[in-house]
């Protein structure tokens, strides 16, 4: 979706030019195209949705500021850091009224039953990521929902690669053992 | 063998292994019941984590907030988080003001003893070989006398300022000309001392202003 005629064909690195001047509309445009991700990034690594809101809003105040900083080359990875480092910041700030029972979820076409256990699955698989550590969690977080490689991963979290690759082999795990059941159930193990 | 395959699998999973470890992995994989049922439930926790997406606000009233918030200029910065502001460590950036500042002191030092010098030397209370000392220099060609003048000894042996002021007034010695020998010295130091102070102001402002406006490093 774009707001602003006649920017929606520009590319990233047009748009932040542009906005390094001082163009809002430009900007706008470049919030129009993240702001689902790093509200949902936000949401996915907190639980909190007027939180997320927050720390969305404050990301993309940060990255005004700072773009005259910004050296070309990843911007997703550099909106990722900034991003991540104010949930982090937040989260140490603020205790997030986590709120499961109330899950944004997408709408689906269930029926009642379908949707009640949609909700619960959705539920325990967010109580389980909450679970886990705010880095690792990150890391999980960037690769699973936001489909980062992981170069991207390491310069967002400001990691080694190894470190990456540990991370998300400790997140997955801990997660298998949490969500053995709900596992189970969607998955039929394989014996070739 | 075994656990350093398990290790790999999830980047396995992702495609972010290279070629040689991917081909290891799989050649592991067709012996090994065990990581194939590991890999698959990685495969399947993946597909259940993104089975549920969830939904955000819309854009438009983000922006709708968003956009009253943003500073008119960029330039007007606020603090950032600690872990954005964090610049790397640069020592070095210390060593122009310590510079200065030591040139400042030594500046200050040297017209210190000169007038200390120039005290004793008065009063007649210099001992005899020192006497001697300053003979000597005197009748040295005059332009080295001259560069002494300036940097050792400035209150003590004639400089360029009184010479000049005989040649203008055409007497020697005036007591014109004996302020001049006083005054000129401690003007060069005066100089000397005020551009070292221009230039650890400026650099300390210099320092500061970048200091402020934090910058949000997307260096890796």
């Amino acid at each position: 979706m774009s707001n602003w005629a006649g920017l929606a064909g520009l590319t990233d690195e047009e748009l932040i030019a542009r906005s390094k001047g001082g163009d809002k509309e430009a900007f706008g445009e470049l919030v129009s195209r993240y702001h689902g991700r790093v509200q949902a990034t936000a949401y996915r690594f907190c639980s909190d949705p007027h939180l997320a809101e927050d720390i969305a809003q404050e990301t993309f105040i940060k990255i005004w500021r700072n773009l005259s900083r910004f050296r070309p080359g990843n911007f997703r990875s550099w909106m990722y850091r900034i991003a991540i480092n104010t949930a982090i910041d937040y989260i140490r700030r603020t205790r997030p009224t986590v709120d499961i029972e109330d899950l944004p979820l997408a709408a689906s076409g269930d029926n009642p039953e379908g949707a009640v256990l949609r909700l619960e699955h959705a539920q325990a698989i967010r109580r389980a990521v909450l679970r886990l550590p705010p880095h690792s969690r990150a890391a999980l977080i960037l690769r699973e929902y936001e489909s980062l490689s992981y170069k991207e991963i390491a310069v967002a979290l400001d990691i080694p690669l190894g470190t990456v690759m540990s991370r998300l082999n400790y997140a997955r795990n801990r997660l298998r053992a949490d969500l053995a059941s709900l596992l189970e159930e969607t998955h039929a193990p394989t014996n070739h | 063998m075994h656990q350093q395959i398990i290790d790999l699998l999830s980047a396995y999973h992702d495609e972010e292994l290279s070629a040689a470890q991917r081909a290891q992995v799989e050649a592991h994989l067709r012996t090994c019941a065990a990581c194939r049922e590991q890999l698959a439930q990685v495969q399947a926790l993946s597909t259940l984590l993104t089975a549920y997406s969830i939904e955000v606000g819309s854009t438009k009233e983000f922006w709708k907030r968003l956009a009253p918030r943003l500073p008119a200029s960029k330039r007007i910065t606020s603090p950032a988080p600690a872990r954005i502001r964090q610049q790397p460590r640069q020592p070095w950036v210390f060593l122009p003001p310590l510079g200065l500042l030591l040139s400042r002191a030594m500046v200050q030092a040297v017209m210190f003893v000169s007038l200390a010098f120039y005290g004793v030397y008065s009063l007649g209370l210099l001992p005899a070989w020192m006497d001697r000392a300053l003979n000597a220099i005197v009748s040295l060609p005059d332009s080295l006398t001259r560069s002494i003048t300036l940097t050792l000894l400035p209150h003590v042996l004639p400089s360029p300022l009184p010479s000049l002021v005989d040649y203008t007034i055409g007497r020697t010695p005036s007591a014109l000309s004996a302020l001049a020998g006083f005054v000129a010295p401690s003007l060069v130091y005066a100089v000397v001392a005020g551009v070292i102070a221009f230039l650890y102001l400026a650099w300390t402002i210099l320092w500061w202003r970048n200091l402020r406006s934090a910058p949000a490093s997307n260096s890796s």
